[in-house]
């Protein structure tokens, strides 16, 4: 008989917290969590991207926010074993993702990523990697509601 | 008795007005997807793929009770 229940593996890195947070990231946590490094002096460099929700037109209408949705135990799952690959394929120091869920405005951000290392080389890669994985692996959907109050499901291209 | 739960997730959501169904009699992927299929139609002209306990199969899986069941549109997250 086919064995399909879900079993954990062994972690590299332990869960630190949960990535799915309620609603937009604020630039203050953002700020904050840069702060929250200055001990770690082993770090000489942090790359961080921030996924900012963008205007897009769609027939002529404006995308005025994003509903995101998550299968949010599978999403989180997902987020970890992510974070465990980036840690074991690149040299990082520290790693941190935070990804919105609920009503995210357009000019709000609703993807975080920070990743830490002594130098420069690891991190540019690394963080890149990782906002693709996210697009391409994480189970979050996001209903973008245009101006006149109808919506469209987001899809996620290679450019976007 | 088997009991086995199906999330429906984005669009799919969206259109049954429902995120979650439980189910009965079905032991197989392929049984619950020709039920979806026939409750829903529309359904046949979606994209989505299939998780199980939260692993995406493209296997035609026999059940256990109290299976977790997804159908998962394309992602957008990020």
């Amino acid at each position: 008989m086919e064995e399909n229940k879900n079993t954990s593996t062994s972690s590299v890195s332990k869960k630190t917290h949960k990535v799915i947070q309620q609603g937009a990231i604020s630039p203050l946590f953002v700020a904050d969590s840069i702060a929250k490094h200055s001990h770690k002096t082993n770090i000489g460099a942090h790359t961080i991207f921030l996924g900012q929700v963008r205007n897009d037109l769609i027939d002529g209408k404006e995308v005025t926010e994003i509903e995101y949705t998550a299968y949010e135990e599978m999403a989180e799952n997902e987020f970890h074993l992510i974070r465990e690959e980036a840690f074991a394929k690149y040299d990082l120091t520290c790693m941190h993702i935070y990804h919105s869920i609920g009503k995210v405005k357009v000019g709000e951000i609703s993807l975080f990523v920070f990743v830490s290392a002594k130098h420069r080389v690891q991190v540019f890669d690394a963080c890149s990697y990782i906002v693709d994985q996210i697009k391409k692996r994480v189970p979050i959907w996001g209903k973008e509601i245009l101006n006149d109050g109808s919506f469209i499901w987001k899809t996620n291209t290679p450019s976007n | 008795m088997m009991k086995i739960s199906v999330l429906l997730f984005g669009n799919l959501a969206q259109i049954t007005g429902t995120n979650k169904i439980e189910l009965e009699e079905y032991t197989t992927i392929e049984e619950v997807k020709d039920y979806l299929f026939d409750k829903f139609p529309t359904f046949k002209t979606h994209v989505f793929v299939i998780a199980v306990n939260q692993k995406i199969t493209k296997e035609n899986l026999t059940l256990q009770n109290s299976d977790e069941i997804a159908l998962l549109p394309p992602f957008a997250g990020g």
